[in-house]
């Protein structure tokens, strides 16, 4: 049975009538990812201070790594943060930076050396270790901030939008990193408006809207549980749409939505009589494809909808709702 | 269970090692580091030194300076040092926590460890730095215009005692003012103010008013009532304990600030201003 | 003849009491200091008393004593504040052979050759400062110089210190230049 290293229980944060947080509850494990969803305002970023216990709680109570909310300095000992708006002093270097956390988090001076020297390797700044921070692009004072999360090898990491800003590289560079943290057996916490992101890495999501938890789920379960219709965007070349529309015409549990003729683009949905499923979900648009692929037209795109996070988290948020 | 550079095997659960050394040490030497080696200290303390050669200059080339206005040339030199020092050590104050804050690098230091209160210490520290250099760059111009009339020693160490005490209640004052201001501007607006309120009655031109009223104005004020004493024992050859009640307001003012920040240190070393609370 | 000669004689017999008064009334205060001379080295701190004696046959009016000090040679100007703080007393009325004492704390700021002395006046209601002053004799005083301080002493330090900061401060300049 995985530890649970993360549980919060009807935590609340009020500034005067209004809750910034209200009621939350939830778990997460050793190694899990947990996604934290929400538009902007839901609450994502108070949620991450409060329990990394730089704010207090109005109501309710949590625990990391075992330790009760009411030791604070405990718990920062075991948990790395990322902020979203983290500031760098930027006459240090960056391992000065990473030297100096260390220490105050109890290393002495050549333990905080090696750290720090460890991790600007595992963050990619080993090339620049003895350059000021002034000089670092957004990027690597990003690497440095999750360096500086990890400095103390913590069993719970929160990451506030550590791909705010960066090139697709760039993210895919810190996905990775968090994928290793995970591995190693710490939990990650990661505040991301970037739904693929949470897809491609996460164990599990949690959704805020204004506040509260809208769902609480693995990325799978939260997909599956919002009602969609099922439908699928197909993009041909636009002098064989007339033979695609035929195509489909014929088979049984589509219907052709909407052409758009010009750019070749086709919506396939499911009719009302679809019954074939695989897990829940439908497998009619599978047809679709067979039978397109069998007149040999070239397919430029078929994605399809309703099956992802972004369809889930419009529907479940008030984004969705406008 | 996790595996570090070294090969040695440590369990999660258990914290990396135990506080080596105190936090507010560490704080203190990171911040005095800051101030120091990215040459900000140098380039003030360097403005001090060019303020007390251009005195003692003037004071030296004065060739009918009788033997009082050398005492009081040195009690100039010493005035001088101790204003300037306290300024300094209060603008650094008033900016340790409010500008961490608007530069975004507070938020980190709140993440470690470190108790609140002894991050309050170390940050009133690396500011008192600043009166102890402005002091030892002063005691050379002490030195060449006190050596003449035997002073050299006694103005240092009366100079140094009262400085030490007066600047350590002012980067108390700052770093609270600091706390639990709003924004880093109102921060340092208000603590230069405060400087400017307890430094304009010892510019009053013929000195305090006579009475009852003029003395209790003095004795109120930390740095009037510390500027006197040193007055007093510099130009009138004052002993150490003739004038003793006018240390009562820099002592007062030290324990009071001291402590405002050392028992309200959690709540003044926060992540947003205000007195509100969170 | 003779009655002319005693009437002469009782006139003046009465007329004698009138002068020695007139005499008295001349110089009936005092004053004296507990020394002549005074040898010091500038910045010395050294006290001098004075007593003040009623010499005549009445009782003095309330009195005001001041002390000064002047300079022996044209080249040295002295604040008399400088050398005393309190140089000025006010003295109850003395009875006749009444005498009191003062004492002034002093200090030599000044070196060459200077003359201490008291001025005692009478300050009665009648008299209201316009009697004559009693004054006392006046207290050699010798001050030895030992300033050194001059333009050229303080220059090294003057110019030193500004500098030695300001190399320091180019030196971490460059450093950071270069880290940076």
């Amino acid at each position: 049975m995985p530890t649970v290293t993360l549980e919060a229980k009807r935590l609340t944060k009020r500034y005067g009538a209004r809750a910034a947080v209200d009621g939350l509850s939830f778990v997460a494990h050793q190694g899990n990812v947990v996604g934290l969803l929400g538009p902007n305002g839901a609450g994502k970023t108070t949620t991450i201070r409060l329990l990394s216990t730089m704010l207090t709680p109005s109501t309710g109570e949590f625990s990391v790594a075992g330790v009760p909310s009411n030791r604070p300095a405990e718990i920062r000992r075991r948990i790395g943060v990322l902020p979203e708006s983290a500031g760098y002093p930027a006459n240090q270097t960056g391992r000065e930076y990473l030297r100096y956390h260390a220490r105050l988090f109890g290393l002495t001076r050549a333990e905080a050396e090696r750290v720090a020297t460890r991790l600007l390797a595992e963050v990619g700044l080993d090339g620049r270790t003895e350059s000021r921070i002034a000089s670092y692009s957004r990027g690597m004072r990003q690497r440095l901030g999750i360096a500086r999360a990890l400095i103390n090898d913590p069993a719970v990491v929160f990451l506030d939008e550590p791909t705010l800003g960066l090139d697709p590289a760039g993210q895919r560079r810190v996905l990775g990193t968090v994928r290793t943290i995970a591995e190693r057996g710490a939990t990650v916490v990661l505040s991301t408006h970037t739904l693929p992101e949470v897809e491609e890495i996460c164990t599990s999501v949690l959704i805020l809207d204004r506040g509260r938890v809208v769902a609480a789920s693995s990325v799978g379960d939260v997909t599956a549980a919002a009602v969609a219709r099922r439908t699928a965007r197909l993009r041909v070349p636009a002098v064989c749409v007339g033979q695609v529309r035929e195509a489909l015409a014929g088979l049984a549990g589509l219907r052709l939505d909407a052409v758009d003729d010009d750019a070749g683009a086709l919506r396939v949905s499911l009719g009302a009589d679809s019954d074939g499923s695989c897990d829940g979900i439908p497998t009619e648009l599978n047809d679709a494809l067979r039978a397109v692929l069998r007149m040999d037209v070239p397919v430029l795109s078929f994605e399809v909808d309703g099956a992802r996070l972004s369809d889930a988290f419009l529907t479940m948020t008030r984004e969705g709702a406008r | 269970m996790t595996t570090n550079v070294d090969g040695q095997v440590r369990d999660r659960e258990t914290p990396p090692g135990l506080q080596r050394y105190p936090g507010w040490w560490v704080v203190a030497a990171q911040e005095s580091r800051d101030l120091w080696v990215g040459g900000r200290g140098l380039v003030l303390v360097l403005a001090v030194s060019v303020l007390l050669s251009v005195v003692t200059y003037l004071a030296a080339t004065n060739r009918v300076l009788n033997f009082l206005e050398q005492r009081e040339a040195v009690n100039l030199v010493l005035q001088v040092a101790v204003a300037v020092g306290v300024l300094l050590t209060l603008v650094v104050g008033a900016d340790g926590i409010s500008g961490e804050r608007e530069r975004g690098t507070l938020e980190s230091l709140l993440l470690t460890p470190v108790p609140r209160r002894a991050i309050g210490l170390g940050k009133a520290a690396a500011a008192l730095s600043l009166w102890f250099a402005v002091f030892l760059v002063s005691m050379p111009y002490v030195w060449v215009l006190g050596r003449a009339i035997s002073l050299v020693t006694t103005a240092l160490l009366v100079g140094l005692f009262v400085g030490t005490v007066l600047a350590a209640a002012l980067a108390a004052i700052g770093l609270v003012i600091s706390g639990v201001s709003t924004s880093n501007k109102a921060s340092l607006s208000v603590s230069l103010f405060l400087l400017l309120a307890l430094f304009a009655p010892t510019q009053l031109p013929g000195g305090p008013p006579k009475g009852w009223f003029g003395d209790a104005l003095v004795w109120v004020n930390p740095v009037g009532s510390a500027l006197h004493y040193i007055g007093g024992v510099v130009v009138n050859g004052y002993g150490w304990t003739h004038e003793l009640p006018y240390l009562a307001a820099p002592l007062l003012a030290f324990v009071l600030a001291g402590g405002v920040l050392l028992l309200a240190g959690p709540r003044i070393v926060r992540l947003t201003g205000g007195v509100n609370g969170e | 003849m003779r009655p002319q000669v005693l009437l002469a004689g009782i006139v003046l017999a009465l007329s004698v009491p009138a002068v020695p008064t007139a005499a008295a009334a001349a110089a009936p205060v005092e004053v004296t200091f507990d020394r002549v001379d005074q040898a010091n080295v500038l910045g010395d701190q050294f006290t001098l008393q004075a007593r003040i004696t009623n010499h005549g046959t009445t009782t003095t009016d309330p009195l005001i004593a001041s002390l000064n000090v002047t300079s022996m040679t044209t080249d040295v100007y002295v604040d008399p504040e400088d050398w005393s703080g309190s140089r000025t007393h006010e003295l109850p009325p003395l009875t006749p052979g009444a005498d009191t004492t003062l004492s002034f704390e002093l200090q030599a700021v000044n070196a060459g050759r200077f003359s201490v002395y008291l001025v005692v006046l009478p300050n009665g209601a009648s008299s209201g400062g316009t009697g004559s002053p009693a004054v006392s004799p006046p207290v050699r005083v010798t001050v030895a110089g030992r300033r050194t301080l001059s333009a050229g002493g303080a220059f090294p330090v003057v110019v030193a210190v500004p500098v030695l900061l300001g190399v320091a401060l180019a030196v971490a300049r460059i450093r950071l230049r270069r880290a940076g």
